[in-house]
Formats: structure tokens, sequence, C-alpha cells
């Protein structure tokens, strides 16, 4: 296992610098449970809601929705002024399937640059040893991962936002119920994670 | 607009990146820092966070971006998410920096999360579970 992780500052800047720099070239707020959900479009979040129309209840503010973002329309007397910003794309914010895909894609690939960076390599990667203390090393593990990955999917749908969306985007921008929400997982998974001790150990 | 699927590639890769050489995406890190055994990662968020205030502060005007809403999902989901991450280690970009990293179980919790997602759509067809934007 690698320990020669970066230091704390080095890494708040990077992160910042990732949660302002997707913005402003995409004009969508950073989220990658939401680039999830989008990939494979079973999301609200896309073509099908914005076309059809049909209920408009609450997925009705989606990002994909025309009147987000005024700067992309005539303009007018809104505050953004006269000169439409750059950082407004002409999709008025719908990210396209593409670009979603590229920017998954890039994580993943930035992830794995990072463990060759690390010293690691492809053969000796695996997962850390804290969680096979604690689930074993059997078909157990895989349970947890699927039942896990389960509730992470259903839970950063059903609050809109993961470490990513809320956490940095969403707390960075001071949205409220991002700050709950982001207090709320920190919190149970604090609380679950001093379970996990106490229990399984 | 031309070329605009190329603008998420430097986030994204300096994404991937970062949270690879933080550690965040590393069980023991992340295990540790739950624990406040190791404060490290727990400050680099709260650095990030602060630094991002600041950044978005100083570009409100040129950033022009939905607010998120708080519904009566927000809450549980994020309860749900917390459960899910403390037990797996792993938040959605992490599955993906593990599978890039070579850890073939990772594939196995990237399945559990597209079964999540793909059940809260069922569900939001359903009965009318609240979403929001991003």
């Amino acid at each position: 296992m690698t320990t020669n992780y970066w230091t704390w500052w080095e890494g708040g800047l990077a992160l910042a610098t990732v949660a302002i720099a997707f913005p402003l070239l995409t004009g969508n707020p950073l989220g990658v449970s939401g680039a999830l959900a989008r990939l494979l479009r079973w999301d609200a979040e896309g073509r099908d809601e914005a076309s059809g129309g049909g209920n408009s209840s609450v997925g009705g503010a989606s990002c994909g929705e025309v009147p987000a973002t005024p700067s992309a329309s005539s303009g007018g007397e809104d505050g953004c002024g006269s000169n439409p910003s750059p950082t407004a794309s002409t999709q008025s914010g719908d990210i396209s399937r593409v670009a979603n895909l590229i920017f998954l894609l890039a994580v993943l690939v930035g992830g794995g640059l990072a463990g060759w960076a690390g010293g690691q390599t492809w053969k000796n990667a695996r997962l850390a040893p804290e969680f096979h203390r604690l689930f074993g090393n059997g078909i157990s593990t895989v349970l947890v991962l699927f039942g896990g990955g389960l509730l992470v999917g259903f839970g950063t749908r059903l609050s809109g936002g993961c470490t990513s969306g809320h956490g940095l985007s969403g707390c960075g921008r001071l949205q409220p119920a991002s700050l709950i929400a982001t207090a709320v997982f920190f919190g149970v998974a604090i609380g679950v994670s001093f379970l996990l001790e106490r229990v399984l150990t | 607009m031309k070329c605009a699927w190329i603008k998420p590639l430097f986030p994204g890769l300096l994404l991937g990146f970062t949270v690879g050489r933080l550690g965040f995406a590393d069980f023991n890190e992340l295990h540790r820092m739950l624990l406040f055994r190791d404060l490290r990662l727990l400050l680099a968020f709260a650095f990030a966070v602060s630094l991002s205030i600041l950044l978005f502060a100083i570009l409100r005007r040129r950033l022009t971006l939905e607010p998120v809403r708080f519904h009566k999902g927000t809450i549980p989901g994020a309860a749900l998410f917390g459960f899910g991450w403390a037990v797996t280690g792993v938040c959605p970009g992490v599955a993906l920096i593990q599978i890039g990293q070579g850890i073939w179980l990772a594939l196995v919790t990237l399945a559990g999360i597209f079964a999540g997602i793909w059940i809260h759509a069922r569900l939001k067809k359903r009965f009318g579970l609240p979403v929001s934007g991003c």
C-alpha cells in the first residue's frame, strides 16, 4: 500500500480547482453521481423529460430545463448584464452525453494515473487490508460491496448529490440543502464506522 | 458549440488524480478519517470547501448555477449514502478511480451503484420520489 499521499493542503487546493473549473468550462455544477445517472439516462435529467414535459412534478427543476440559465436566452434586463457569460453553453446548461461520458472516463483514467504516480501497479492493486479485516475475504466481500454500492447509488440519487455534488460543489456555493446533506452523510458514515469497529472486530 | 465534449476532460482527470493521490479512494485512509484517527483527509475536504466558497463568491457574477433544492429525499438519501460510503469506502467517483487503479472488485461496487440508480428511477416513476437537479 502506498503511503506517500498528498498533504491536506495539496489535495484541498486541487479539489477546489476541480469544483470551480468544472462549472467554468461546462456551465454545469460538478457532480459524479448525477453524471453516472445521466450516463444511462435512467434519471430525469435528459432530453426525455425535457421534450416529454408530461409530468411537471418534482423533477421539474433539473439541470436541462431552459429557464435555468437566463444568460443563454436573449439576455434581458437580468443581473448578468448585456454580454452573455462565456461560460454558459449554448445547450443551456445541459451537458451532452458524450461530454458526460468523457468526464466519467477522465475520472477513471485520472485515478489510474494517480495509482501509477503513487507506485502502484495493476498487478498488486487490491482493496485495502482494513476492508478485509472487517468483512473477510470470501463471498461476503462481494455481497458487502454490492449492497453498499446499492445504497450509494440509491441514496445519492434520492438526495440529489454525493461527495462531489453536495460536498464540494454545493457546500462551496453555500447551498443549504447541500450543507445539510453533507452533514448527514458525514455524520452517518462516522457513526457506521464506529459501529463497524465495535460489532465486527 | 464545437468541441464542447472536451471541456470536462481536464476537471475529470484532475478529480480522479487528486482523489487518488489524496488516498480518498483507499479504504484504509477513509476508514481512519471516519474514526478520527487521521485528520488529513478531513482537513483536505474542509480546505477544499473553504477555498471553493471563496472562489464561488468571487466568481458569482460569471457563474449562474442552479440552486440545489431541498426536498423530502435530501436527508434520507444522504443517510443511506453515508451508510454505503462507510461500508464500501466508495462514493460514486471513487468506484471509477478504483477501477482505474486495477481493483477489479470495484466493478462489483459500481454494479451496485448502477443498480441503486436504476431502482431509484423505477420507484420515482412509480411513486413520484423526489429528485433534485444535478
